[in-house]
């Protein structure tokens, strides 16, 4: 549905893709992560055809971006990432009915707006609306006419918690339709919300492309087990390695099945057992800043 | 083709209806021309050559200057992006923008006659008035052709204003200068053959009942063709 092929783009002495491919299936849920500047929006204009890549090539629908024609746009949606591109003059309703029009069988304003929240705003100038409204109102532009694939290029920065949860909500239930999506965010849980699929740029680089179980394998983080334990000793393959506070007991593991398992059969008396899994912020520093050391061994008082 | 002409009827009118909410692309289209007719005529000048030079003016407002600003503003505003992004086909939503204008610097012609007419008692009937049509069409073609270029060549609607009104203010000074007869011998060669003048003479000609002549025609035919050409060539590029 979406591929990119060896994509590079140089502008003037940057160079903020150097290499970067990937494909999407359809249904497929992507979610483009990376520090400022690292090329999300430039791969995601690219991709849309807004933009020619210095070298590689990107398809949608099978067809060049850069020859994507009408047929192809009736099925595509987009949220930039930094001008608005709407009517400031028109109300929020007009805006769904004029670009609603410009697709075969688009979604009545009303029920778009009320999925969004923003029902009650629907007769306001998009000139008076505040950032978030106008941030949703984007949104609703990119669904108006049932793509099958959008882009959404940080669609919920700026947006309140309630809306944030709501447009995943909304998303979620597209996607379970069958709508693809490639979507840019600086939040980690918003990833792991939606995310099928990762794709981890740095400096114009693919650092890392799969599913978020797999990137936070791949960081090579460790669990985190921790318990409070009364009389006896651990057995000395867990003791070197656990950190003593009081009672409790914190031990970094990399293979948390063997390390729980070597704690029962130790026979301790145990309380208060907690397993932490790192999370996907986690795994993306480390990830990010490189060079990830595992400290698994820091030796128990 | 025939799926484009409804697409172009329904574009055309959205852009009509955002045009005549911009206060100051109105104020500059409808009321701005009528203030210097009414100027011209306090000052003693004869009303038919004033009101034949201001509808020339109502039309360059709207089809030159407010095609121009309208098409920078969408690009820096990054609606152009945005209807890139649609089905809609860019050739579709410019030709709808040019439309709106031609029609709206029509209806400002309108108006400024009629107020002509019932104010200043412009002699034009009704009849006559249908005469007008080649002349503002050709106008259009001409006026509305470089505003497309402006619009394709200015990147911010501010750099569309000031190119829009670097170039029709000296046009205005001519047109004005030569109807007073002050202009000196190579500005009087010069000034038939700009587009405003043309434009006015052809629209005092038939208020005047002589009929139009061909000359101011077909050159404001001249300078449309040159215009479309070279913004079809501007904005056929990526935007
Ligand atoms: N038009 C441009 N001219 C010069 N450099 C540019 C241009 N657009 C982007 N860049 C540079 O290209 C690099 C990638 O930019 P891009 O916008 O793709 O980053 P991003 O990952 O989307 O960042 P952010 O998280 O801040 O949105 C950056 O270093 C940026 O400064
Ligand atoms: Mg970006």
């Amino acid at each position: 549905m979406v591929e990119a092929a060896s994509l590079e783009k140089r502008y003037g002495s940057v160079h903020a893709l150097r290499g970067v491919s990937f494909r999407l299936e359809p249904g497929e849920r992507a979610v483009v992560l990376g520090p400022n500047g690292s090329g999300k929006t430039t791969t995601l204009e690219i991709l849309g055809g807004f933009l020619q890549p210095s070298s590689g090539r990107a398809w949608v629908f099978g067809v060049e971006s850069t020859r994507l024609s009408p047929r192809e746009r009736r099925y595509m949606g987009f949220v930039f990432q930094d001008k608005p591109g709407l009517y400031p003059e028109l109300s929020v309703r007009e805006t769904l009915e004029l670009f609603g029009g410009y697709y075969p069988s688009p979604i009545p304003p009303v029920q778009l707006l009320e999925g969004l929240g923003l029902a009650e705003r629907q007769n306001r100038r998009v000139r008076h609306l505040s950032g978030g409204e106008r941030r949703r109102l984007e949104l609703a532009v990119a669904l108006v006419g049932r793509p099958r694939l959008v882009f959404l290029d940080e669609p919920t920065t700026g947006l309140d918690p309630e809306a944030r949860q709501r447009i995943w909500g909304l998303l979620a239930g597209l996607a379970q339709n069958g709508m693809t999506f490639i979507l840019t965010t600086h939040s980690l849980e918003e990833a792991e919300r939606l995310g099928q699929r990762v794709l981890l740029l740095k400096d114009g680089e693919l650092l890392f492309d799969g599913p978020p179980q797999t990137m936070i394998a791949r960081s090579g983080l460790p669990h985190r087990i921790s318990f409070r334990k009364f009389g006896e000793h651990l057995p000395p393959s867990l003791a070197s390695r656990a950190v003593a506070d009081g009672e409790r007991f914190t031990l970094n593991s990399l293979r948390p099945e063997e390390d729980l398992l070597a704690l029962r059969e130790s026979g301790l008396d145990l309380a208060d057992l907690q397993v932490r899994s790192p999370t996907l912020e986690e795994a993306y520093l480390a990830l990010v800043r490189g060079g990830v050391r595992v400290q698994d061994a820091t030796p128990a008082g | 083709m025939f799926r484009t002409l409804p697409l172009l009827a329904r574009e055309t009118l959205w852009q009509a209806r955002i045009y005549l909410r911009d206060r100051a692309a109105v104020f500059f289209t409808f009321a701005f021309p009528i203030l210097v007719l009414f100027f011209w005529s306090w000052q003693g000048t004869n009303v038919l050559t004033a009101a034949a030079f201001v509808a020339a003016l109502a039309l360059a407002m709207a089809g030159y200057a407010g095609l121009a600003m309208g098409i920078a503003a969408a690009r820096e505003e990054g609606l152009l992006k945005r209807i890139r992004s649609t089905p809609l086909p860019m050739f579709a939503h410019i030709t709808a923008r040019a439309l709106a204008a031609g029609v709206l610097g029509a209806l400002a012609v309108g108006l400024t006659l009629g107020v002509g007419v019932t104010a200043l008692g412009l002699p034009l009937a009704v009849g006559k008035a249908m005469g007008l049509l080649p002349g503002l069409l050709a106008g259009f073609i001409a006026l509305g052709g470089w505003g497309l270029v402006v619009g394709s060549l200015a990147k911010t609607a501010a750099a569309a204003s000031y190119l829009a009104n670097l170039t029709l203010f000296p046009l205005f000074l001519l047109s004005a200068a030569a109807q007073r007869g002050m202009l000196p011998d190579w500005a009087a060669a010069i000034t038939p053959w700009l587009p405003l003048q043309s434009l006015s003479i052809l629209i005092q000609q038939t208020l005047a009942g002589e009929g139009w002549s061909l000359l101011p025609l077909l050159t404001l035919l001249v300078w449309g063709g040159l215009g479309l050409v070279l913004a079809a060539w501007r904005l056929s590029r990526p935007l």
